[in-house]
């Protein structure tokens, strides 16, 4: 019975489709590996002090960077933080600033698309061109006005970024709205009296978000870089505290070693920045497979 | 009476994510010259799917495996499905047209009527066209600027040979040497006839000046059906051309049609879901069923007496003008293709199912002159 | 007869904006004063071209807009209400309160759009009674069993989403769940349309059956004159917006009166053979419901045209048996017709 539900069904063919696409394949290891490496972070990097697990340890107060050896497997950075420890603790950073940008970037996002599409009209208006002013001012330059005005720290980075994150939610949501309002089925849902946002939550918000979470999917990794990018120029966690993006900061005095040896301190940022890259890129492929795997018009073919 | 388009063992499949839809299952069928050809069924009994592939404008997933299409056309026969692509692309059009039901995605919004009705002229009969304006030119009455003249005539000359010369095209796009504008001036006088023939109102001025915005349903389905008869084709065939056109308009149409029989086209294929169609306009009849062709007949025989199973309880289920009491209805579904029943596409739905039917197809037989019918009743005796 | 609706002098404009301050610069007239009865437990068909406001009459009856001007009076069931309710301009939670939005339901044209594709049978099913409210899950349940069961589908039915179904399937479910809350009144919208021929028998015959059963009333909107015939007692004509003719089924095809109900029963496509008859084909096309003729509308396709057509705009009358006819010619029209075409229908 259980494995004959409908639901499951029909679960079994999306996951089938999303796995016949290689890249999504490679996509969905990268993340497995991403999590894993977040859930047994404590098993992977021991802390040092359990209290604070976040703050990297660090081997002494000299600047120049140490190659890797058999303490610090992927060598210490600039203030000889460990960059291993760093790469893996990074990790649930990572997920942690992706993860809230996202839930709190849709749920003002759809929810203002939402009704802008539903009700039409001046509320569409008034919502759509709100929208219009986000958007009219630089991603970077708002963000970074917010978090100078709340105060540094990784939160304020994530509220910042998510309260301008949303903004291309309402109109990929709204125009998928605008197609679904004039259909039977809501109307048939009008005749039947069921209350406006009872129409809203069970006939078209689950008619209309894919295309948006397809987004949200890809979105997440760039948002990730954005906090990243913000950490870098020092606006984001305190000194120490292991995230990617203040890792690339502190490397930044080592990007080309001396003279003699350009590459020498090669560590300090191939393996924050790759992290950074790998990560980016599994969102991509995963927000990829899945506009494949949900696209009506591909699916059934 | 001779056959315009015999249709031999033509089966065709999809290929889909689902499996195999064995959309036309060994459909053998003549049609004769000067006739009204009905092509009856519910949707998704494979009708369209035939005439496309007669047509070989099936789309992606599917493929026609076997069977012959064979084309008599002035003392000549050949077969469609081996032809190649391009004597195709010249025959579709030519002598064979076809019509579809949805007008609007027939014609081009953002160019004329004119020019779209011009156009199937400017394809096909260019060489005609080449050679009329060649005449007008050697007439005395021309009073072209001299050169222009020579010029002109000389192109008109090659073009009357050869329509499809590289050096014409490229002339046609060069300032100062395009001399293909009284080609299309042709083509759009051609096109105004045609127009009027069909009772397009104030032809001359929606030709010029009338995009396919400006027009009316019934109106534009005029226009595709003019640009489908443009170059007289001997076979025209009709997807449900008329059936999103209101009461009053598909009147117009089936009229129009008629007219049409009498005058310029042969042969019509007319494909449809509609037995009031079929009744008015058609003279012979074809039912089909799951892929099947189960009956073809005269039109009288089909109505007054039917001999499949599935063309009677068809005839049964639509309303009459003399309907009184209740209708019947066939129970059931039509078939899913991927798996379609066995034996006799139709016997789980059959009043008159035999233990013979679940296990074999049905021979098609002719049980009076003119009357075709696949089914194991009529088989044993 | 019971009164079960009665339209009054019923009006939809859609306006049109344009300019650059989107400022209303003209209007659709899809309904330009409608007068209808609507008897408790008749099915009334509703015929007509494309755009001539059949489907506007219907949705303006059950609530899926406001009219512009005019009234919907309902006499309830049962209360001796004489004077009827005017829900033209009630809002949709106090048409809840009521009690009357779950009388009043509609059968969709194409099922394939008339169902949330993401939602089960089951659920869909449902909807309507939920909205009612007061009923446990057990109750709820066994009550989707019975509808799924009266419109002849099974249990299995139940968790599968619509686009498992087939088209005439599907129609039934649409047809479940209109019926689910006990209404009065259905509008059915065209819903054979989309249907194959032999699946079109099986929902028609559903229909009428279900309508004996419960003593349902029907306003069967469609363009489909033979589909109307077997299922209606009742037809009305509609043509640009307005009603030209009412008339009992037995003479709407016997004693047709205005000249476009003639055109319309001379065009429809009839399966029989040696149905020889005189058609009237009309020439030119519906004109546009922005800017409508002048007089009667009937006038610019109209072969029996006088002058007084282009100038008057004739009123529906009675002409004896419930027959109404807005004609100024009704008397002479079957002559008229007669000597041009032949003696036909």
């Amino acid at each position: 019975m259980i494995e004959n539900h409908p639901r499951l069904k029909e679960f079994k063919y999306t996951f089938i489709r999303i796995f016949r696409n290689p890249t999504a394949i490679l996509g969905f290891t990268l993340l497995f590996v991403f999590i894993s490496v977040a859930v047994f972070a404590p098993y992977i990097a021991p802390p040092k002090n359990e209290d604070r697990p976040y703050m990297m340890p660090h081997y002494g107060y000299s600047m120049s960077p140490k190659a890797p050896s058999e303490k610090a497997i992927f060598g210490t950075t600039e203030g000889q933080y460990d960059i291993f420890y760093g790469v893996v603790w990074g990790t649930r950073t990572a997920f942690k600033i992706g993860i809230y940008i996202i839930i709190m970037a849709l749920l003002i996002g759809v929810t203002l698309g939402t009704i802008a599409g539903y009700y039409g009209g001046i509320v569409d208006e008034i919502i759509m061109r709100c929208v219009d002013v986000v958007f009219a001012i630089p991603f970077l330059v708002l963000a970074m006005a917010i978090v100078v005005s709340f105060g540094r720290g990784l939160n304020v980075i994530i509220f910042a970024i998510a309260l301008i994150a949303w903004r291309r939610y309402p109109r990929v949501i709204r125009s998928g709205i605008l197609n679904l309002r004039e259909e039977e089925f809501i109307q048939a849902a009008k005749v039947m009296g069921v209350p406006d946002w009872k129409i809203m939550i069970r006939h078209i918000i689950p008619n209309a978000v894919f295309p948006v979470i397809v987004i949200a999917f890809m979105d997440c990794g760039s948002f990730v870089l954005i906090a990243a990018f913000m950490s870098f120029l020092g606006l984001g966690a305190p000194k120490g505290f292991a995230d990617w993006g203040q890792m690339i900061a502190l490397a930044r005095n080592y990007i080309v070693g001396p003279p003699e040896a350009p590459l020498k301190y090669w560590f300090t940022i191939v393996y924050p920045g790759g992290a950074i890259i790998l990560f980016v890129l599994a969102w991509n492929l995963i927000g990829d497979a899945f506009r494949d795997a949900f696209d009506p018009k591909l699916r059934r073919k | 009476m001779t056959a315009i388009l015999e249709i031999k063992d033509l089966v065709t499949n999809f290929y889909t994510y689902e499996g195999v839809v064995k959309a036309l299952n060994k459909i053998s069928l003549d049609i004769e010259k000067g006739v009204t050809f009905g092509l009856v069924g519910e949707s998704g009994c494979g009708k369209s799917v035939a005439v496309r592939s007669i047509m070989r404008i099936i789309q992606a997933p599917g493929v026609v495996e076997s069977g012959q299409v064979i084309f008599h056309s002035n003392g000549d026969s050949t077969d469609l499905l081996k032809l190649s692509e391009e004597s195709m692309r010249d025959l579709r059009g030519n002598q064979i047209s076809m019509i579809f039901q949805e007008p609007n995605s027939a014609l081009n919004p953002i160019l004329s009527i004119g020019e779209q009705v011009s156009e199937s002229f400017l394809f096909h009969q260019k060489k005609d066209m080449c050679a009329k304006v060649l005449a007008n030119l050697n007439s005395s009455g021309c009073k072209t600027f001299v050169p222009w003249k020579h010029y002109l005539r000389f192109i008109y000359q090659m073009a009357a040979k050869n329509d499809r010369a590289f050096i014409l095209k490229l002339l046609s796009r060069i300032p100062f040497f395009k001399w293909d504008r009284r080609a299309k001036k042709e083509a759009l006088n051609r096109s105004i006839d045609i127009m009027e023939k069909l009772h397009v109102p104030d032809a001359e001025n929606v030709a010029r000046n009338s995009y396919p915005h400006n027009l009316s349903g019934g109106l534009k389905q005029r226009i595709v059906i003019a640009i489908a008869l443009a170059c007289n084709p001997e076979l025209l065939i009709s997807d449900e051309a008329t059936s999103n056109l209101d009461v009053t308009i598909q009147a117009q149409i089936l009229e129009l049609f008629k007219e049409l029989k009498k005058e310029i086209i042969s042969s019509i294929i007319l494909i449809t879901h509609d037995l009031g169609i079929v009744a008015e306009t058609c003279e012979r009849v074809g039912v089909m069923y799951a892929g099947n062709l189960c009956e073809v007949a005269d039109v009288e025989m089909i109505f007054n007496n039917p001999k499949h199973p599935y063309t009677k309880v068809l005839l049964d289920s639509v309303p009459k003008i003399s309907q009184e009491g209740k209708l019947l209805s066939i129970e059931g579904n039509v078939p899913n293709l991927v798996t379609p029943p066995p034996g006799c596409r139709f016997h789980p739905r059959c009043r008159d199912a035999m233990d013979i039917c679940s296990r074999e197809l049905p021979a098609t037989i002719e049980i009076e002159k003119g009357h075709l019918v696949a089914c194991h009743l009529y088989l044993n005796k | 007869m019971e009164k079960l609706l009665e339209l009054k002098k019923l009006k939809k404009y859609y306006p049109i904006l344009g300019g650059v301050l989107r400022r209303q610069i003209n209007s659709v007239k899809a309904l330009d004063g409608i007068d209808l009865t609507i008897n408790r437990g008749e099915c009334l068909g509703l015929v007509g071209e494309s755009g001539c406001g059949k489907t506007t009459t219907g949705k303006a009856i059950i609530k899926l807009h406001d009219p512009t001007e005019g009234n919907i009076l309902y006499y309830k069931d049962g209360n001796g209400d004489k004077k009827g309710v005017d829900i033209a301009y009630m809002k949709r939670r106090a048409l809840k309160k009521k009690g009357i939005r779950s009388k009043l339901q509609m059968v969709f044209q194409d099922p394939t759009t008339s169902m949330n594709p993401r939602m089960l049978v089951k659920n869909v099913i449902a909807e309507p009674l939920k909205e009612l409210g007061n009923m446990g899950s057990k109750m709820l349940q066994d009550r989707v069993l019975e509808l799924l069961g009266l419109v002849g589908l099974t249990r299995d039915h139940l968790l599968r989403y619509p686009h498992e179904f087939s088209g005439g399937q599907r129609q039934r479910i649409a047809v479940a769940r209109a019926i689910a809350t006990n209404p009065e009144f259905i509008v059915m919208d065209e819903p054979t349309s989309a249907l194959d021929v032999s699946v079109q028998a099986q929902i028609l015959n559903l229909l009428v059956e279900l309508q004996e059963k419960y003593n349902l009333t029907y306003l069967f909107v469609t363009h489909h004159l033979l589909v109307v015939k077997y299922i209606s007692q009742r037809i009305a004509v509609m043509y640009l917006g307005k009603i030209v003719e009412v008339s009992e089924t037995k003479e709407f095809f016997n004693k047709p009166i205005h000249p476009y109900t003639h055109a319309l029963l001379s065009g429809i496509p009839i399966p029989e053979i040696g149905m020889k008859r005189k058609r009237m084909i009309l020439t030119g096309d519906v004109p546009s419901p922005i800017s409508p003729p002048d007089g009667c509308r009937f006038h610019n396709r109209c072969p029996f045209v006088e002058e007084r057509c282009r100038i008057e705009e004739p009123l529906p009358e009675d002409i004896g048996n419930h027959h109404l006819v807005a004609c100024h010619r009704k008397y002479e029209v079957e002559k008229l017709f007669g000597d041009t075409y032949g003696n036909s229908h």
